[in-house]
């Protein structure tokens, strides 16, 4: 218990740190462009409009509102693939910082995800316009959409304790990890309808856990309700045992860093 | 008296062991004895020295050979610190009968300001020395010309002064002959350190505590870092690691206020002590205990932005060091006043000469007052004028309690600001003490 309110101390102490990471991310992330954090709005908004100009006369019969329901997918699963990928060179890239000052070193994956959360509330208002623009229906179920993003997010961050730790060790993790995330992206039901997939896949995308994250995400945007108990279950439970598993992995690993950075 | 018997590089440690003993005490500087050890023998006043008695008057070229190569040791305000919070009262004595302005002239660059009194040589008063005996006040005073003897006779210790190794080191870092030691003095010379300690820091705060820490570093052949290498490796039964042990079995404690330095050759394990002190590396074996906040300036600019401006990257530099962000914004102005960079602030940093980074980092590294300033070799950067504004800094810092732990290859540098002095080698201590006694040692190792 003393040793718990020992961290919890050092957390505290360093919370200003994460705060100047998280603010630092996002202002150098648009420094030199001209629309500078527009682009957070922008960028959503733009490759939405892509993707549906290609994909909706594939899908336009099975779903409706076909833009929501792209963007939905999308910015979720965004959120966990660039927060994951850009955590995975935190530790590497701070080395100059980690060899020399005491920081505690998961700050720099959280910070990460951190920085990757607030952009997500940036995407949510291009949600908003599309939602305005398409005259979907404002389901009194939209407030709760922080539910599945507490889940995704102790999901993500287990997972980038992971990444940035084993990164370490074999620098492979990095390519390997940008073949990994294009073929999650095709293993989860952003474009496409999951009924499409034949009953086998279904099975497999189930256990997929960013597929439920965008499930509970669409129930709560789409359809205006909020999901079973299971859902529930999966989303938080993947999340606590992910981000238990990174602490644990983080935690075995980080006194070594400073040797192979 | 034990004082006037002992030999010179070990009378300054002697005093500050026996500070309590002496209520009075008085150096000399300057005399015959002294002057003929450390000029030259072909100097055409050294045979004068030997063989006039009384000491000769010297010629005014004599003088200013004498101004350019004798300093007063910088050690003396040191000393003169310790001794007046020991309680004990200093005086200065000078057998050569040097004049009263040529000695003003060499005290002042000692940086002691309370030389209170200044009679010329030849000229004091008889009763003098019983009068300043009979005084309660610690002043430091100069005397001018007396024998030790009329000052013993007054309950004044007298002891022979250290001639400043300093000066030897910049005429290309020759030092001259340990004068002999008898096995007393020697003797002498390792209870004195042991006990400089106990008398420059009477109470017992201690600021870092080293317990027994051994750092051992797997050195593999080749770095690996990808995974094929390692299955390669592994098949080959080739992940057999070397062991290094950078440091082994080094204990000691640091008190509060100190200024300690830590001397040694490249790859003593200097650099691994401080980064262990600081928390980067975790031991592999014992225990390091820092009481309170510590700054570590082990690389000026570490965790800059250089993106970011230089009013953003105090914010970033100030939380990195675990300094809150109010407190950080009330003392901004000042950060920018010591690094001098009105008119800058609003430019990314990568604009920046590495002189400008180096002004700020140290600037934000110092806003505060740290209890524990960890120092790595990086007061080498900037120009002179920087390098003695950081100087004053961490006289500032000292003042108000900051402990100080500075890595150095320069000797001088480490007697003119460090109390005591630990020698490293191959990750051992070879010795500690005090300052100059240890870079004494390690010079002439």
């Amino acid at each position: 218990m003393r040793k718990f309110a020992a961290r919890w101390g050092t957390f505290r102490r360093y919370s200003g740190l994460l705060r100047e990471l998280v603010v630092r991310d996002i202002k150098v992330r648009y420094r030199r462009s001209f629309l500078g954090l527009v682009w957070t709005v922008l960028n959503p908004l733009l490759m939405m409009l892509v993707m549906t100009l290609v994909f909706s006369t594939i899908f336009r019969s099975n779903i409706e509102n076909f833009p929501v329901y792209l963007l939905t997918g999308n910015i979720v699963f965004a959120l966990n693939a660039d927060s994951t990928s850009q955590a995975l060179m935190s530790i590497v890239g701070n080395a100059g910082l980690i060899k020399k000052v005491y920081i505690p070193k998961y700050l720099f994956p959280l910070s990460k995800v951190l920085s990757c959360l607030v952009n997500f509330g940036f995407s949510l208002i291009a949600l908003l316009i599309v939602m305005l623009i398409t005259h979907s229906p404002f389901y009194p179920s939209l407030l709760l959409f922080w539910a599945p993003l507490v889940g995704l997010f102790l999901f993500s961050s287990g997972l980038s304790l992971i990444l940035s730790a084993v990164n370490v060790y074999f620098r492979d993790v990095g390519h390997l990890y940008s073949v990994l995330i294009t073929a999650w992206t095709y293993l989860t039901p952003i474009f496409y309808p999951i009924e499409i997939l034949p009953p086998v896949m279904q099975k497999i995308v189930f256990w997929n856990p960013l597929y439920q994250y965008i499930k509970y995400f669409r129930l709560l945007v789409l359809a205006g309700t909020v999901p079973e108990w299971d859902t529930n279950l999966y989303c938080f439970g993947a999340g606590a045992l992910m981000l238990a598993a990174g602490t644990a992995v983080f935690k075995k690993l980080q006194d070594h860093f400073i040797l192979h950075i | 008296m034990p004082g006037y018997r002992l030999k010179n590089y070990y009378t300054l440690s002697t005093l500050l062991r026996e500070a309590e003993r002496f209520p009075c005490i008085a150096f000399e500087v300057f005399d015959t004895l002294l002057l003929r050890q450390f000029l030259p023998a072909d100097e055409p006043f050294h045979a004068r020295l030997k063989d006039e008695t009384p000491a000769p008057a010297f010629t005014q070229a004599e003088l200013e050979f004498l101004r350019t190569h004798m300093a007063l040791n910088p050690l003396l305000k040191k000393v003169y610190d310790c001794a007046a919070r020991a309680g004990a009262r200093i005086f200065l004595v000078s057998l050569l009968p040097l004049p009263a302005d040529f000695l003003t002239g060499v005290l002042r660059e000692t940086g002691i300001p309370q030389w209170e009194e200044l009679l010329s040589a030849g000229e004091a008063d008889e009763s003098l020395p019983h009068a300043l005996a009979s005084r309660a006040e610690g002043k430091l005073l100069y005397l001018g010309q007396y024998s030790p003897d009329a000052l013993r006779e007054a309950g004044i210790t007298v002891f022979r002064y250290v001639p400043p190794i300093q000066r030897y080191l910049q005429s290309g870092g020759h030092l001259p002959e340990k004068p002999r030691t008898s096995a007393l003095s020697e003797r002498c010379a390792d209870t004195v350190n042991r006990f400089y300690t106990r008398v420059t820091h009477p109470a017992r705060d201690v600021a870092v505590q080293v317990e027994n820490v051994s750092m051992l570093f797997n050195i593999s052949s080749e770095r690996i870092d990808s995974i094929k290498e390692y299955c390669i490796k592994l098949l080959k039964r080739q992940l057999l690691f070397e062991e290094f042990w950078a440091l082994k079995d080094i204990s000691f404690e640091v008190r509060r206020g100190e200024r300690v330095g830590l001397i040694g050759l490249n790859g003593s394990g200097k650099s691994t002590m401080l980064k262990v002190i600081c928390g980067v590396l975790r031991p592999t074996k014992g225990r390091v205990e820092v009481t309170g906040t510590v700054a570590p300036l082990i690389e000026l600019g570490a965790g800059f932005d250089f993106d970011l401006s230089a009013t953003e990257n105090v914010f970033l530099g100030g939380a990195i060091l675990g300094y809150p962000r109010e407190e950080m914004r009330r003392r901004y102005e000042g950060i920018i006043d010591f690094a001098g960079l009105h008119g800058f602030e609003n430019v990314p940093i990568k604009n920046y000469s590495s002189g400008m980074i180096a002004r700020l980092g140290f600037a934000i590294a110092t806003c505060h007052t740290p209890d524990v300033l960890i120092i790595d070799e990086i007061l080498s950067v900037g120009d002179f004028e920087f390098q003695k504004k950081c100087h004053r800094k961490m006289e500032e810092l000292t003042g108000r309690g900051t402990t100080v732990l500075f890595v150095s290859h320069s000797a001088g540098d480490i007697v003119s600001m460090c109390d005591r002095a630990i020698w490293l080698d191959h990750g051992r201590i070879a010795d500690m003490g005090e300052a100059e006694y240890i870079v004494e040692k390690y010079l002439n190792q």
